[in-house]
């Protein structure tokens, strides 16, 4: 009932206002890139100190937004957004790309050395690096023509996207250690993984269609809710406070 | 699609195999200051951490005046007000 109505009247509303958020990480980064580009003193070193928590960042949590769009059909039925999945994917790999781009040609001052450096030159950039060149195959196979070339090896290469979430974990363990960023991803991975662990994908699937055990799945849907805002408010509220001084172009220097 | 696949691995580890020959394991395995976790340059030099600091209190507050050889006597209203 719920799933129906969702699906028939505002589905498509939502679509179009997920769609616009995936804008937000450009938007922000738009004001140092354009000085940079005009050639104006200061910008390059701008770009340098936001690109990592603007860009990265925001690859991160369209990433994680991405993987929510298949526990969320499981969870409620929903099937609106599931065209969202492709969107954010590709959204995804835009956003890495430019944050890698940005990254070799402007963090000389943190990383001294080629373009190559800045982007291989220490193990967490590495990982970042291999996280985004996965993402390649991805979006070159995310159409539905590639999907009818692929038939039923299609799956299998979109089973990438685990490795990526692999590395990009990797990435914020070596950056971040056992703290905020990195645990902060984990809590949001947590419900994400437990809910693509197939007996548990076909119990909540067979229970929802049948109708039962409504108060345990209510439960457990909170429980996990919880955890995973738990790491994804403060991910987005990282974004908000170094994507509006980056907007303004008086960067947050760490 | 595995021929791009496994291209894009081999780049992105021919880039940090030629980089680890090129700088070594622990410049490698290093993250600069600032950089993640690590605290950045002005948290960690001594000389901008110290001149960070707010003043002592002892830079604050003036020497006490050296006492005479001889005491004065002192008006006891006034010397109240001094506290």
């Amino acid at each position: 009932m719920v799933a129906d109505l969702a699906d028939r009247g505002y589905g498509a509303i939502g679509v179009w206002f997920l769609r616009a958020l995936l804008l937000i990480p450009f938007v922000l980064m738009a004001p140092e890139v354009g000085s940079a580009i005009l050639g104006r003193p200061g910008a390059v070193a701008n770009i340098s100190a936001s690109v990592a928590d603007v860009l990265g960042t925001s690859t991160f949590l369209i990433f994680v937004l991405m993987l929510t769009v298949t526990p969320l059909r499981t969870i409620t039925g929903w099937r609106w957004h599931l065209i969202l999945r492709r969107d954010y994917g590709i959204a995804m790999f835009a956003t890495a790309a430019l944050d890698i781009t940005l990254a070799a040609t402007t963090t000389g001052d943190t990383f001294p050395g080629t373009p190559l450096t800045r982007v291989g030159g220490h193990s967490f950039l590495v990982a970042g690096t291999l996280s985004t060149l996965l993402l390649v195959p991805l979006v070159i196979t995310a159409n539905r023509p590639a999907q009818q070339w692929l038939g039923r090896h299609w799956k299998s290469v979109q089973r990438l996207t685990y490795a990526v979430w692999a590395m990009i974990l990797v990435h914020l363990f070596l950056l971040f250690g056992l703290t905020s960023i990195f645990l902060d991803a984990l809590a949001v991975s947590a419900p994400l993984a437990l809910m693509r662990v197939p007996p548990v994908r076909r119990w909540w699937d067979s229970a929802r269609r049948a109708d039962r055990h409504r108060a345990l799945r209510a439960v457990a849907a909170a429980v996990m809710l919880t955890v995973f805002a738990s790491g994804f408010v403060p991910l987005a509220r990282e974004l908000a406070e170094r994507g509006a001084a980056a907007f303004v172009q008086q960067p947050v220097r760490d | 699609m595995d021929g791009v696949t496994v291209a894009c691995v081999a780049l992105a580890l021919a880039i940090g195999t030629g980089q680890l020959v090129r700088e070594g394991l622990q410049e490698f395995l290093y993250r600069p200051p600032g950089v993640g976790a690590s605290p950045s340059e002005a948290e960690t030099a001594p000389g901008v951490a110290e001149a960070q600091l707010p003043p002592q209190t002892a830079q604050l507050v003036p020497n006490a005046p050296v006492p005479s050889a001889t005491p004065v006597q002192r008006d006891r209203h006034h010397a109240a007000h001094n506290r």
